[in-house]
């Protein structure tokens, strides 16, 4: 055969098998898979996986936030669909799931991973090997919360902004520098202190409470106010898997301060000299810990320094004055103090060290860590913990230097 | 047999890079970081140390033959059979590490992209367009790899640069927690990786500037130091040494959690590590493919190794679907197994030549 020939024919059969082989084995199109944006996690009384996930529903979510408020909307309007399955392990509960959902389930849009208390408090272990398994979760995009309540409630309460609650939860994690009151902490974060000796996991909350401004439902009335609202608060204290206490807002703060996570966030305190009260508007700390081992004795020492501003002066305070200032400095840094203290009390009751004091001593003291590692949820109660914290609230004031001081007492 | 073509020291240079690059960032960090924990980066400057070793004799035996390459030097240096012997055992550590490279190739990609695409199916792609590369010959394959190699070091440094911030430098501390021992276990397979730069005995021949073969070769070392350095300490300090030797694919996992909240849009950087290790691996496999073939065609004495390419191509993919049942053995295999096998070829049998030189300078005769 002339050489040409064979060319051509090599030709075609490259091109038909280009026109035949468009495509792989593993094609999956955008529009056949259901973004899961939220999974919780619980277990049934006969100790199966309930496995909640939050798919949002691109055509209502893109016609605006109508959609998911109006309880008298067509229910193709909802800006969601929450399916709830049951199976022995999550993965055979996921699957479970494709009973019912017309598209493929894809987690690698997930970004909130609830557990529920019971089976927080039982222990995340077995769940967890999924999330760190699976090749879709992406570790670090995705928080994990305990869910204080009902799950289902809370992954079902409307609102106007950001309809779909896995969405709101994103949001509000994200502006949780205003207040620095809410752990939000990320997958990756949690299974990497799960492989440390000297430090537990804690992770946020979420609730679902009332609304106060909440309205009766009215037939037909559209804008109505939802009777629940979703809220992020406090943190969840680990002891290795096992959730054994709550910390409430200012007690995460203290945790947060500790750890370099303090974003921000408002500071009230009582004004110098007594009398009124100031809101500081904290800025950012940067802490560290310093372990010392004096005689068999472990002693921690967090020194913090913590910058910021003053948003509110109610009572009549110069600002102007240095002195006045100092003072201010001097009760923002007690009052940073005692949500420090406060957290580690707490902590320290329930022995869990989500401070990582263990592995502060441990980078310090290696040997004398090898013999004191197996006991370190008991001895860590007893370690004594200074906290050392030198503020600097007064880079701004505001736009005015006396406050007007009417009508305080 | 002489190949066509001439390449300039710094091709050669970055042949030696893309020969270890694109596995070694993949697995080694894990492997390491198992033994040496948060002391992996100061195992790597002991594989360094070691690799520099390497690559020195292996440059400094391939420069006392510079017409030739160690296949053909080989029967002259170590007898007529020992040294076909020894060639053989050289053109089977290349097809032999070919193979490993494929099946790694292949772990990755059914893992994370692929996984309902038949292995073979992506083994073959990959081989084919390395069988590609190689009808180009030696200077079509360094053009095309300066050009990958370019991306693939922007693009990583570009990696490192993202997750920077999110390294905690506590996490290196205790220093030595557990002695030097760990350490000296840690740098045994980065340094056997490292040690593949020694296949500068098969490309001496066709280097123009052959006065700057040393320099590159140590250069080459120096790279693929800097960028196993960034790897490591980008996977340790953000994850900390227990969950960087939980982890199959380290370095594929802290490209997938670059997140900066204020530019969510540079989330997921899978997909340029991704580009930028398909692109590096069809290079590794290239260059192991090519001194393979390269090799087997002097030791035959053919005119030319292209009538080899698919036979060779055809036989290294059926070893690679044989020797490993599934991830699991290759992973074993590939930090137990694998490094000695590799230390024993670049180091020992290559230091043996280099021995055998001084004890027979009559074989250098036949060089000039």
């Amino acid at each position: 055969m002339p050489q040409r020939l064979i060319t051509a024919l090599v030709l075609v059969i490259v091109l038909l098998a280009a026109a035949v082989q468009a495509g792989c084995w593993d094609l999956r199109q955008a529009e056949d898979l259901g973004y899961v944006m939220a999974t919780a996690v619980d277990r049934t009384p006969q100790g199966l996986v309930k496995l909640l996930v939050q798919v949002p529903n691109p055509r209502a979510l893109a016609a605006g936030p109508r959609g998911g408020v109006t309880p008298g909307a067509s229910i193709s309007s909802k800006a969601f669909r929450n399916y709830e399955v049951v199976g022995r392990t999550i993965f055979d509960a996921i699957r479970a799931a494709a009973h019912q959902s017309p598209k493929r389930l894809f987690f690698a849009q997930n970004r909130t991973v609830i557990f529920s208390e019971d089976l927080a408090r039982q222990g995340l272990g077995d769940v967890l090997d999924f999330f760190g398994r699976s090749v879709e979760i992406r570790r670090r995009l995705n928080r994990v919360f305990v869910a204080k309540g009902d799950v289902r409630k809370i992954l079902n309460v409307p609102n106007p902004h950001g309809v779909c609650p896995a969405l709101r939860i994103d949001n509000i994690v994200r502006w949780r520098g205003q207040t620095s009151h809410f752990a939000a902490v990320p997958l990756s974060k949690v299974l990497e202190t799960l492989s440390l000796d000297g430090q537990e996991p804690f992770v946020g909350v979420i609730e679902a409470v009332a609304n106060p401004t909440a309205t009766p439902r009215v037939r037909k009335d559209l804008s109505m106010e939802p009777p629940l609202t979703i809220t992020l608060t406090g943190a969840a204290l680990f002891r290795q898997d096992r959730l054994v206490g709550f910390l409430n807002e200012p007690e995460t703060r203290g945790l947060l301060w500790v750890l370099n996570e303090v974003r921000g966030g408002q500071l009230v305190v009582p004004g110098p000299g007594g009398k009124g009260q100031i809101a500081a508007d904290i800025h950012g700390g940067q802490a560290t810990i310093k372990p010392e081992l004096t005689d068999g004795r472990i002693r921690m020492t967090v020194e913090i320094s913590v910058v910021g501003d003053v948003a509110e002066a109610e009572g009549p305070f110069d600002l102007s004055k240095p002195e006045v200032a100092k003072e201010i400095d001097r009760l923002c840094a007690a009052a940073v103090r005692r949500e420090v203290l406060a957290a580690v009390a707490k902590a320290q009751e329930v022995q869990s060290d989500v401070f990582g004091f263990g592995e502060a001593f441990r980078r310090r003291f290696p040997q004398e860590w090898k013999t004191i590692k197996d006991d370190w949820p008991e001895i860590f109660p007893g370690v004594e913990v200074l906290v050392k914290v030198d503020a600097e609230m007064i880079h701004h004031i505001g736009m005015i230097s006396k406050s007007r001081a009417i009508s305080v007492p | 047999m002489r190949e066509e073509g001439q390449i300039s020291a710094y091709q050669a240079m970055g042949y030696q890079v893309s020969i270890v690059l694109a596995t070694a960032i993949l697995f080694v960090p894990a492997i390491t970081a198992q033994y040496a924990r948060q002391d992996a980066w100061l195992s790597l400057v002991l594989a360094y140390l070691f690799g520099s070793l390497q690559v020195f004799v292996a440059t400094k035996l391939a420069l006392k033959f510079p017409r030739e390459t160690v296949i053909q030097y080989a029967p002259r240096v170590a007898g007529k059979i020992l040294g076909k012997v020894i060639g053989f055992i050289y053109i089977f550590y290349f097809f032999y590490v070919a193979y490993f490279v494929q099946r790694e190739f292949e772990a990755l990609m059914s893992a994370a992209y692929l996984p309902q695409t038949p292995i073979i199916v992506v083994i073959i792609m990959l081989t084919l367009l390395a069988a590609y590369v190689l009808y180009g010959g030696l200077e079509v394959l360094c053009r095309v790899n300066a050009i990958i190699l370019a991306v693939a070091l922007f693009g990583l440094l570009l990696i490192f640069l993202l997750i920077v911030k999110d390294i905690e430098f506590t996490r290196f501390l205790p220093f030595l927690e557990n002695g030097v021992g760990p350490v000296v276990l840690g740098a045994v397979v980065p340094g056997g990786w490292f040690g593949e730069t020694a296949v500068i005995l098969m490309l001496l021949p066709f280097i123009g500037n052959q006065g700057k073969t040393l320099k590159t070769s140590l250069l080459a070392v120096t790279i693929l130091f800097v960028v196993m350095e960034m790897v490591v300490i980008g996977a340790v300090g953000i994850m900390g040494p227990n969950e960087t030797g939980r982890f199959l694919y380290p370095t594929f996992n802290i490209a997938r959690r670059v997140t900066i909240e204020a530019l969510p849009i540079l989330e997921r950087q899978d997909a340029m590590f991704m580009m930028i290790w398909v692109a590096g691996m069809l290079m590794k496999l290239s260059t192991f493919f090519y001194a393979g073939t390269l090799g087997l065609a002097q030791w035959l004495n053919l005119r030319s190794y292209r009538i080899l390419i698919l036979p060779a191509g055809a036989v290294m993919t059926a070893l690679g679907m044989q020797a490993w049942e599934n991830i699991v053995e290759l992973k074993s295999f590939s930090g137990e197994v694998f490094p000695l096998t590799i230390i024993f070829v670049n180091f020992m049998l290559t230091g043996f030549l280099y021995l055998l030189t001084f004890l027979k300078p009559k074989s250098l005769q036949g060089a000039s």
